[in-house]
């Protein structure tokens, strides 16, 4: 078991249930606070009740459980690192028929160390935790801590387990920043995101994918110092055909004229043996056709074409291994392989040359005798070859002065094609053993005459020279090369730039645009409110004005209704007086009728009284009499002033409602409001009629009333007049008694006055 | 901006839009005169200040979706239920999970299952914990749109498995949203308004670390073709066996139980 567990405790991740049978419990809490550790640990002493109860001593068992777990927690939480916002200690447990085990992790201070059973504590947290610990070792059948001293995190894994076998002696520690690291999950390449991009450190990508070489090729500046003009001349047989022009350089070299290289183009061959030799072949005019430059780069030396061939392959890999090569090393790639492939080509021709040498060297030992005019021939070319030297420095010093300058240029070319042309221009200064063996061979006088030696010797310096030189035009052509590269970078930054503006400006147009839709939009919605306002605002001012007519014309059927109100009370008033006059005048009536029943009933004494008629009773009889026939005639005018009022107030009535007929045709009212209005104007026409029609009852009602007035009145004046003819008759009556009883008193006693 | 002839548009009640909330709908404005709605903020960004005086200028906001909350309608409840129990410290964490688990079961399958959607644990855990704050969510927008929706989606992933894994502190849960949230925007150095001194056990996950797994786990689930099965991790394995139902194929070996 133990072997088992260490060995499956031995990983960077690890879980539990890893150490237990496929029929196991487990349990994952993470505990926050320390206030339910107890139901925590009783919950789990309850859920591993099988494997307790399954023990020898189920009671020790328990208390183990229970001591260890507690004291696992209570060490995680009390080493827990200080200044954490929350601690959380992660307990794991489970258990199978076999074996218990308890994980408690927590983040500890990073300085902790030596906190096992048995070690040295680094520190005083890890000398707390290592009394813990050992107190966990004591009660538990084993203890191992896992510790990550990077992060801090540590895991106690204690275990209880059934097997006495299985038992740990002493506590294990596990550093697992010595482990191997887990097998990393493959993930596309396409969904990585680049470290720098995910860091959201723009310039350290672009860095990157802009990468150059940190330090710069060296440039090469060895002086070549051409000699041979000012010497004595050479008699060898070396055949030099063509000038130099100023724009155009034409050399045309060969052995013995027999081999004409190329038109238009310098081929320098060592005099090396085929394979071994170095070539540099530089075609067209480097001053002027920089498009027709070509450069093929041999090697040089013993190893010189498989150098070469490395040199390419060397390229080629690292251009596969960058990945993403640019276009212009894809281009310098190109060309290497188009030189190397040259090389071969002129490695034949090489040979050819060689052989041709050879073969004039044995000649000419044949023909010593006939060697003057060889001699002025050589002399000429000689002289010819000087002024072509002298020429050649001139161009060599001015190209020296361009290359300073294109020095400074080429900080930024591409420094691996710089470093291959001058690695192979190097190349080229070095004679390889092979040239030096041919170059003993010459020398020494045993091997070749001393006229071939010399004319050999002539043809290396001449060759020597030629290779000086084509140096230079290689030298001139890599210069160039990188003042392409330079100019063509420089078009391009400033093509990036100008495509950056043109980006910006876009930018800047693009929020222009969106800023003016925004506006627009804005004034648009600002439009929308402000028409939306103005046509409230219209509104309310027709509501406002039809409101304030509808206010007057109430005010004015109010004003009416008063009015006829008004007048309706005043008639009712007057009604009410004319009642009361009636009332009056009834009375009066009754107070005649009583007047009128006390004179009958007077004239009825008086009558009794026969003949005892006085002259005074007959004067007040008529005074009563004038007295009512005046207050009839009142009545009377009262009567008819009340009429004439009537009549009057029913002309006022229709008057108003005329009024009101005019008021309906104002033309500056709308369709509602006269619509209103005449259904206010109705309403108030039937009010009105209603009023009137009241009024007209209680004005029949008068009237009746008026006429039954009229009626009683003409009864009481009927009976007036009867009354007054009864007085009359009456008077005379009395007159007529009186006189007789004045006579009959006359006659027995004196009258009186 | 857009004709809207063929959508529908709702009415969007501005008393409820607030400054640095995060937008769970688009919201467009009307303009009468051209009769055309015009979108302003989309769904999952934060609402500006700006942008809200705009809406406001502008009086009437509409939206072609309803308010999450009528979506979805039991996770107001949810939210608040979850808060409230992250913050009882009366109850045993075992009690206090299988509670939380009761309340927030709907939402497993929208994040663990087929029927996967952004709307539901993203809303669900800034609701019910506040993370993160609208001046993180500003900060973030500001700094990058592309790392701003990636991290609300992570972050309330990670929330949310971390909380069905027995993370049921609010201060632990608060804590790790924000730092995974901010986490690709900034190194460890960079303060972010809003957030405070991120915890050093977000920050140096060491190998093997359940919070580390915990992330990949969450970084998985986000960028996931639904249905797909889960990885092999330890973290993975929890869930799987927290939550078998919520997957078709259960690549844990049988009879492992988990609490």
């Amino acid at each position: 078991m133990s072997n088992a567990l260490l060995t499956a405790v031995n990983k960077v991740k690890f879980g539990v249930e890893e150490v237990l049978a496929s029929d196991a419990q487990v349990y994952f809490e993470n505990i926050f606070s320390t206030r339910h550790i107890g139901r925590v640990v009783d919950f789990m002493l309850f859920q591993c009740q099988p494997f307790i109860a399954a023990s020898t001593d189920p009671a020790y068992t328990e208390y183990r459980f229970r001591h260890v777990i507690e004291l696992a927690i209570f060490n995680a939480w009390a080493n827990y690192r200080a200044g954490e916002r929350s601690k959380v200690v992660e307990l794991e447990f489970g258990w199978d028929k076999q074996r218990l085990v308890i994980s408690a992790s927590h983040i500890a201070e990073t300085g902790v160390g030596g906190f096992v059973p048995g070690g040295e504590p680094a520190n005083e947290v890890s000398k707390r935790m290592q009394k813990m610990l050992t107190q966990v070792q004591q009660l538990a059948d084993g203890l191992i801590v896992r510790h990550d001293p990077k992060s801090g995190r540590v895991q106690a894994i204690a275990f209880l387990v059934v097997d006495e076998a299985e038992k740990l002696a002493a506590p294990a520690y596990l550093d697992l920043s010595l482990l191997p690291p887990p097998p990393s999950v493959e993930v596309e390449a396409d969904t990585q995101v680049p470290e720098e991009l995910s860091n959201g450190n723009l310039d350290a990508f672009l860095a990157d994918e802009n990468a150059v070489p940190a330090a710069a090729p060296e440039f090469i500046d060895d002086t070549v110092t051409l000699s041979g003009g000012g010497g004595e001349p050479d008699t060898t047989e070396t055949v030099v055909k063509g000038s130099a022009p100023e724009d155009e350089f034409e050399t045309r070299l060969s052995g013995d004229s027999a081999i004409e290289i190329d038109k238009t183009k310098i081929v320098v061959g060592g005099g090396a043996p085929a394979e071994d030799e170095v070539e540099t072949r530089i075609s067209g005019s480097a001053a002027i056709g920089v498009d027709k430059t070509k450069i093929v780069i041999g090697g040089g030396g013993p190893t010189g074409p498989n150098k070469d061939l490395m040199q390419v392959k060397r390229l080629e890999g690292g251009a596969a291994a960058a990945g993403g090569s640019s276009k212009r090393e894809q281009l310098l790639m190109d060309k290497l392989k188009m030189m190397s492939e040259q090389i071969t080509v002129l490695k034949a021709e090489k040979n050819n040359a060689t052989a041709s040498v050879s073969g004039p060297g044995s000649e000419s030992s044949g023909e010593m005798g006939g060697g003057t005019r060889r001699e002025q021939l050589l002399t000429d070319q000689k002289k010819v070859m000087s002024e072509q030297i002298t020429a050649l420095n001139e161009q060599i010093n001015t190209m020296r002065s361009d290359r300073n300058e294109m020095q400074v240029a080429l900080s930024d070319s591409n420094r691996t094609a710089a470093e291959a042309l001058a690695k192979a221009a190097s190349d080229d200064d070095k004679d390889s053993p092979e040239v030096a063996k041919l170059r003993k061979e010459i020398e020494s006088p045993e091997i070749v005459p001393s006229n071939a030696k010399t004319w050999a010797k002539g043809l290396m310096e001449s060759m020597t020279k030629e290779r000086a030189e084509l140096k230079v035009k290689a030298r001139e052509i890599d210069s160039l090369l990188r003042r392409r590269d330079y100019e063509f970078k420089t078009k391009e930054s400033g093509f990036v730039e100008q495509l950056r503006m043109m980006e910006g400006m876009i930018k800047q147009r693009e929020s222009a645009l969106e800023k003016s839709k925004e506006t627009v939009a804005n004034m648009s919605g600002i439009i929308e409110k402000m028409r939306a306002e103005t046509v409230g605002n219209k509104d309310s001012a027709e509501w406002s004005h039809k409101l304030a007519t509808a206010e007057k014309l109430l005010q004015a059927e109010k004003e009416t209704s008063d009015r006829v109100q008004k007048r309706c009370e005043e008639i009712q008033k007057r009604l009410a007086d004319e009642m009361g006059l009636r009332g009056a005048a009834q009375l009066d009536v009754v107070k005649f009728k009583k007047q009128a029943d006390d004179l009958t009933r007077k004239v009825a004494q008086l009558q009794d009284a026969g003949q005892k008629n006085s002259s005074t009773d007959v004067l007040a009889v008529t005074d009563a009499r004038d007295k009512a026939i005046r207050q009839v005639e009142q009545l009377k005018q009262q009567n008819r002033e009340l009429q004439a009022k009537l009549s009057t107030s029913t002309t006022t009535t229709k008057s108003s409602a005329n009024a009101k007929d005019g008021a309906k045709s104002s033309p500056a009212q709308s369709e509602a409001e006269l619509k209103h209005k005449l259904d206010l104007a109705d309403k108030l026409a039937k009010a009105s009629k209603e009023e009137l029609d009241k009024t007209k009852k209680r004005f029949e009602e008068v009237k009746l009333q008026e006429n039954k007035l009229r009626g009683d009145l003409s009864k009481v004046q009927a009976e007036l007049a009867k009354a007054q003819a009864d007085l009359k008759a009456a008077g005379l009556r009395s007159a007529g008694a009186a006189t007789a009883a004045a006579a009959t008193s006359k006659g027995a006693t004196k009258p009186k006055a | 901006m857009a004709a809207g002839a063929d959508k529908k548009f709702v009415p969007v009640e501005i008393a409820k839009l607030q400054a640095g909330m995060l937008v769970d709908r688009p919201l467009h404005i009307f303009l009468p005169a051209n009769q055309r709605y015009i979108l302003m903020v989309k769904p999952f960004q934060p609402l500006e200040q700006r942008m809200l005086d705009k809406l406001k200028h502008f009086g009437q906001v509409f939206s072609t979706e309803d308010e999450i909350d009528q979506r979805y309608p039991q996770l107001a409840a949810a939210a608040s239920e979850v808060r409230a129990l992250c913050d009882n410290v009366e109850v045993a964490p075992f009690e206090k999970n299988r509670s939380l688990r009761g309340v927030s079961n709907w939402i497993v399958d929208c994040v663990l299952g087929s029927s996967r959607d952004d709307y539901v644990p993203l809303f669900f855990f800034h609701r019910a914990f506040g993370v993160p704050k609208p001046a993180t969510l500003l900060y973030v927008a500001d700094f990058s749109v592309d790392a701003y929706e990636r991290g609300l989606r992570l972050a309330a992933i990670t929330g949310l498995l971390a909380l069905w894994l027995g993370y049921s502190d609010t201060g632990y849960l608060v804590q790790l949203a924000e730092t995974v949230f901010c986490s690709e925007i900034r190194g460890t150095n960079i303060a972010v308004p809003g957030v405070e001194e991120a915890d050093f056990r977000f920050r140096q996950t060491g190998r093997g670390d359940e919070l580390a797994e915990l992330v990949e786990l969450a970084q998985w689930l986000v960028m996931r073709v639904p249905g797909s099965p889960l990885p092999s991790s330890r973290i993975a394995r929890k869930i799987e066996r927290q939550f078998r139902q919520h997957f078709g194929s259960a690549t844990v070996e049988p009879g492992k139980a988990a609490a």
